[in-house]
């Protein structure tokens, strides 16, 4: 269920953008794209943690490699989603006139960081999905 | 033969008019959710407790609502611009009810970590939204995502929901006794048009006569 809280949001990202006829339309919808694949992972990410923390309070067994993979996980967690709220409350939607040179140079700019909130939020949720596994089974 | 065809279209149409249309409203709003008997009394669901603070630092908790119904719906501030869509159904109900004192508005934010107290009173501010009608919350992370399975999933759930219904931009309506009474997809017009009828036939039970 944590995921279909953010899917709505993709849909309020992509319904503010620029025009078709803008010339950095194609651009712009990569950043959205990259951004609108992992928005809805945001709710999984939630509930790893969560997870994780269930683990550390109520598993005494944990060894001390483990209690740090645990807790390094959801620091890693923490990090990559605070990532997306950083990336999503500083971008700034090009305006429809703005200097076509700066805005894909922005645009490009913004894909590679996107593309980094992408990565880090991808490779967190992989290892915390793993280490959940192994502890709880 | 002709009779024939003409007798079966006849049934046909009369089939299709049967059948439930988008703006057809129940005289009455189910209550979704579990229900449960106790010595012979069915037990709905209830939304759970919760406390957030709001635009003016107030404290809102369930009771805050006592007596009232609301509509609830998740947002945050920083999308890149405040959709069109969104924003417009949402005014626009809030237009529509602002003289009914007896329905408010919780719009919670899931952006614990920018939709800080100060920002959603510049968010409120910039919608020339008002306190005593619509609350913008934040509150506990854990807590936001938590209690959106009891606001959203519990329709989900109930064997009675509309089949087929998506989660983009719902708005749930919850009734004076903490009840999820109806839903909406609150970027579709028509859908949101529907949900305000169900609204009024929530008042309308309210005033005791439906």
């Amino acid at each position: 269920m944590f995921k279909y809280i953010f899917i709505p949001f993709l849909f309020l990202i992509f319904s503010c953008g620029p025009s078709k006829d803008s010339p950095w339309y194609d651009q712009y919808q990569k950043v959205m794209a990259i951004h609108d694949e992992v928005m809805p992972e945001m709710g999984t990410m939630a509930k790893l943690k969560k997870g994780l923390k269930k683990v550390r309070e109520e598993n005494n067994s944990l060894s001390e490699e483990q209690s740090t993979q645990v807790n390094e996980l959801i620091t890693r967690l923490t990090q990559a989603e605070d990532g997306m709220w950083d990336w999503m409350h500083e971008f700034d939607k090009p305006a429809n006139n703005a200097d076509v040179e700066e805005t894909m140079t922005y645009l490009k700019s913004e894909e590679e960081k996107i593309a980094k909130v992408s990565k880090d939020m991808k490779s967190s949720i992989q290892d915390a999905s793993n280490l959940l596994e192994k502890l709880t089974n | 033969m002709l009779r024939y065809f003409l007798f079966c279209g006849l049934i046909s149409l009369l089939f299709l008019n049967c059948g439930p249309s988008k703006t057809e409203r129940p005289s009455k709003l189910p209550i979704y959710g579990e229900k449960e008997i106790v010595e012979g009394d069915t037990i709905y669901h209830t939304i759970p407790q919760y406390e957030f603070v709001n635009q003016d630092s107030q404290a809102v908790t369930k009771a805050t609502f006592d007596g009232k119904a609301y509509v609830v719906d998740y947002f945050f501030t920083s999308c890149p611009t405040i959709c069109p869509k969104v924003k417009q159904q949402m005014l626009r109900m809030a237009d529509r009810f602002q003289e009914e004192d007896r329905l408010k508005i919780l719009s919670v934010s899931i952006d614990t970590k920018y939709d800080t107290i100060p920002r959603l009173k510049w968010y409120a501010d910039k919608l020339e939204i008002k306190t005593d009608q619509w609350h913008l919350v934040t509150g506990d992370k854990e807590l936001i995502y938590t209690i959106d399975e009891d606001f959203f999933h519990v329709a989900e759930e109930d064997p009675d929901a509309p089949g087929g219904y998506n989660h983009d931009g719902r708005l749930i309506l919850i009734d004076q006794e903490h009840h999820i009474r109806a839903f909406c997809d609150g970027t579709d017009a028509e859908d949101v048009d529907d949900f305000m009828d169900d609204i009024d036939i929530l008042m309308r039970e309210m005033d005791g006569t439906n």
